[in-house]
This record gives C-alpha cells, structure tokens and sequence, in this order.
C-alpha cells in the first residue's frame, strides 16, 4: 500500500509559527503607530485652532478670519457651564483614506472662549468672526463659528444693516443667496426658514428647530448662528462671567476708593446685586430666556450710574447694545 | 555469530547516523531561532526609533504650539475684560484691576496660560518691589497669576491708574512690560 502523505519538517513548523506570530505582531505595530500618527495630527490641529481663534479676541468690536483644513473635518463644539467659567471644548473627527471618518481626536479645553456654532460643524473651511459682547462693561469677545453660507435676504432692512458688520472674508449673503447652493436661510416675521428672528436689532428672540433663543444686543449673531444646545450652554458661561466680573469691578471700586476719594460711588452695591442675579441666571435652566428678561433692568440702571459719573468711570467705552 | 556482528554493527552504524542528523536538525532548527530572534529584535528597535523620532517631532510640535499659543494669548489678555483700560483702548492695561485679579481665586486658571506679571519698566527702580495689598502702588512688580518660569514673551503696555492732586482726579500712567508664560495645552 503506498500511502502518499504530506511531511513537513519541525523546521518548517517551527519557522512558519514565528513567522506568522513575527509577521502579525509587524502588522498590529504599524496600524497602531499609524493610528497614533493620525490622531496626533488632528489634536495638533485642534489644538491650533485655539491658537488661530486667540486674535479674534480684540479690543475692536468685530474681526474675523477664515481657517481651511486640508481635508474635510468635523468640528464637535462641546459646550460644558460645570466650574468657575464653565468651559469651551472641541474635538476634530477627520476624513482619512477611502472617505472614510477617522477617530475623534482628544478633546481640547479652554475657559475664556466662547464659541458659538452649530454642535457639529462639518467642512474644509470654516469662518470664524470675533464680535464684542457688553453687557453693561465688555463681557468677552463672542466668537461665531460657521461653514455653510448664510442667507439674509428674507430678513428686514433694519436687521440687515446689522449683519452688514460681516466682511469679505465672511460666509454671509445679504442677496444674491441663489449663487450659493446648501445655504441656510435666515428670515425675520415669517416660519420656514432655518432661522427666524422675531424682535429688533436690540432685543428679540431667533426660533430654531422649534426653539427660542433669547437675544440682547450683540448675541443676535450668537442666536442666529449657533444651535439651542451651544447658545444656552454659552449664555450661562456669559452669565458667570458677568458675576465674576462684578466681583473684580466692585474690588477695583473699592480699591481706588482707598486711594482717591473723589472716585467713590455707590455703583459697587449696584455690582454686588447684579452679581447676584447673574449668578442666579446661569444656574436655571430656561438661560437665554432669563439673561434677558431679569439681568436687563439690573445692567441697564449700572450702565446709567457709570455714564453718569463724570470723573472716575468704572469702565471706559462700552456702548449699551449694538 | 558473524551475522550477528553484521547486523550489530549496521545497527550501531545506523544509530550513529541518526544522532548526527538529529544533532544537525538541532544546530539548524538553533540557528534559525536565532536568525527570527536577531530578526524580531533589528524590527523592535527600529520600531523604537522611529518612535523616538515621532516622540521629539510631537515635543517640537507642541513647544512650537505652546509659544504661538502665549504669544496670541498676549494680546488678547492685554486686551481682555479683565485687565483692559477700556473697550477700544489699545495696550492699557489697568493696573487697580490687575491687582484685583491678583487676589482673586476664580481668575488662577482662567486664562490658558501658565503665569503672567506686569513690571513698570519707567519710572525705574533700583531692585523689584513685589506689590501687595499694603505697599500698592509704591512697587514695580505685580504677579497677575500663576507661576512665571522659562522663555516668556512680553510686550509693552501702558499701566494706568486714577491718582488725584488738589482734588484733580487725573489718569497716572507709567511704562510697564507684561510678561506671559504659556500653559501646557489640556488634552482631555
């Protein structure tokens, strides 16, 4: 009987066991190190947009830049009020090879910014304007974060001439909008448009997706081009902010005082109860809604007292409303 | 009895023949482990250095991000609520507000920066005077917050407060150089 059998050698065995284990250990070692890579890359460009939004931070009322990926990203704003300031957070998702999604980068956090945008923001440019928020003193510098154009056509003439603030290098269509495809459409009065903004320029409330975003003065651009998560989240950070500035404003009262008795006033008890408030604000839940309706009478009777001071303002320049 | 002997020694010779091939399998099943393992390690250690090489590329990246970061952040501090003259007041920094942040609690980690302080540059004085709470404003160094260590950029700035002669309430400025540290970038 001839039996015909497959021998193979302990040699060969042996070899093609670390072989394989060699071989896969290899494979496993350069997805890893090429997963790292990429994740890498993506915080470095998270983490660069920080630095790329810093110089909208002026003493101006409004600046604005353009920040292009070279490959199209995702942009998650992730908005946390938790703390002192509450916090301003981002994490990048971008396209890899084969149009395929890569991981979520780590997520970047910064205190002192305040981004409004939609919570996921997708493109290869994104627009980013630096507006001056004051409320009664200079709060912060909002930051409107977007990628689509933005179409204010449908919208007054009075409320127009407000977003006219917006320049070249911006992604906001005052006509002409049927040049650009996928825009968003912003209106004023009527339903049907992604943004409806029912009030005027100093005061109002903008309903998207079914909600209102109270406005005052300069955070009608925050309203209109941000979602209800990120405004509410972000009008209480603002709303902390205006507690904590109180507190500095009322210790500088104090402190020049001291020092010159021609500057002291009674607009530090006025800080004091404002700063209650605020702090009372940002704790509740309908945010946008109180901000407006309960720290107006407050800031616009701080406002009178500090403008009425003739020597010794407490702060200089800020303009109530736009 | 001879063909005994014979096939003794054929056996004996065959066994002989049988360890030599086992010995030589072994010698070369040995070299081979040895060829994978010298393998295995020249593959480990390059992947060792390219990770090193990675490791000091991502360490220049972030200093590099690190200093562009303190370097923005300068200007928007300078120009922040906070410490500003005033909305539209270009490098004027108050300095009754910057003593007030001194003190405060909340303010320690609010900016993305490790530490800023602020020296009056003229009027000069002869050594550093840290101000506090009781020797404000006859000093020349305030500690904004945080601490200030390494290569830091600075830029210069007007430091102003309000003073007063004969009842006349004036704005007293001097030179001053503010002096930002960056801040490791919080990855979560």
């Amino acid at each position: 009987m001839n039996k015909k059998g497959f021998e193979m050698s302990f040699k060969w065995i042996f070899s093609i066991i670390v072989g394989i284990f060699v071989l896969f250990f290899a494979i496993y070692a350069a997805t890893r190190f090429i997963d790292i890579g990429t994740t890498t890359i993506s915080t470095q460009s998270t983490a660069q947009l920080y630095v790329l939004l810093d110089p909208l931070e002026t003493s101006y009322d409004y600046s604005d830049n353009k920040i292009i990926f070279p490959v199209e990203v995702k942009l998650y704003n992730l908005c946390s009020s938790d703390g002192d300031f509450g916090s301003q957070i981002f994490q990048l998702q971008e396209k890899t090879i084969g149009d395929k999604w890569g991981k979520l980068t780590n997520q970047i956090k910064s205190n002192s910014k305040y981004v409004f945008s939609d919570s996921l923001e997708r493109g290869k440019t994104f627009y980013v304007s630096g507006i001056s928020f004051s409320y009664p003193f200079k709060v912060a510098d909002l930051i409107i974060l977007y990628s689509k154009p933005y179409c204010f056509e449908g919208v007054e003439e009075n409320l127009r001439q407000v977003f006219n603030i917006f320049g070249n290098t911006s992604n906001v269509l005052l006509e002409n909008c049927s040049t650009k495809t996928n825009y968003v459409q912003v209106c004023s009065g009527r339903s049907g448009c992604a943004a409806n903004i029912v009030g005027d320029e100093n005061e109002g409330y903008v309903e998207k997706d079914g909600k209102n975003l109270y406005y005052t003065g300069s955070l009608i651009f925050a309203a209109v081009f941000s979602d209800s998560s990120v405004y509410e989240c972000q009008v209480a950070r603002l709303a902390k902010k205006i507690s904590n500035l109180c507190e500095v404003y009322k210790d500088k009262v104090d402190m020049t005082a001291l020092r010159v008795s021609e500057c002291s006033n009674d607009v530090g008890v006025k800080l004091s109860a404002l700063k209650s408030v605020a702090s009372a604000v940002a704790e509740s839940n309908d945010v946008s809604h109180n901000f407006v309706t309960q720290l107006n009478d407050p800031v616009a009777e701080i406002f009178q007292a500090n403008e009425d001071m003739s020597i010794c303002k407490v702060w200089e320049g800020a303009s109530e409303g736009l | 009895m001879r063909i005994l002997k014979n096939s003794q020694r054929v056996n004996l010779n065959g066994h002989r023949r049988v360890q030599i091939s086992n010995m030589r399998a072994q010698f070369k099943i040995q070299q081979m482990a040895f060829v994978l393992m010298a393998i295995f390690v020249f593959f480990v250690l390059v992947g060792l250095f390219l990770i090193s090489m990675q490791s000091r590329n991502l360490n220049k990246n972030a200093q590099e991000i690190k200093d562009e970061k303190a370097l923005k952040a300068l200007q928007s501090l300078v120009d922040s609520a906070e410490l500003s003259c005033g909305v539209g007041v270009m490098n004027c920094i108050d300095a009754d507000k910057a003593m007030v942040l001194k003190e405060s609690r909340a303010y320690q980690n609010y900016w993305d920066l490790s530490g800023a302080y602020l020296v009056t540059i003229y009027p000069r004085y002869d050594e550093a005077i840290e101000c506090t709470s009781t020797n404000y404003p006859n000093c020349n160094l305030i500690r904004i917050f945080g601490e200030v260590a390494g290569s830091c950029p600075g830029n210069f700035v007007a430091l102003c407060r309000k003073e007063s002669v004969n009842g006349n309430v004036y704005d007293n400025c001097n030179l001053a150089k503010i002096v930002v540290c960056p801040k490791e970038i919080i990855v979560q």
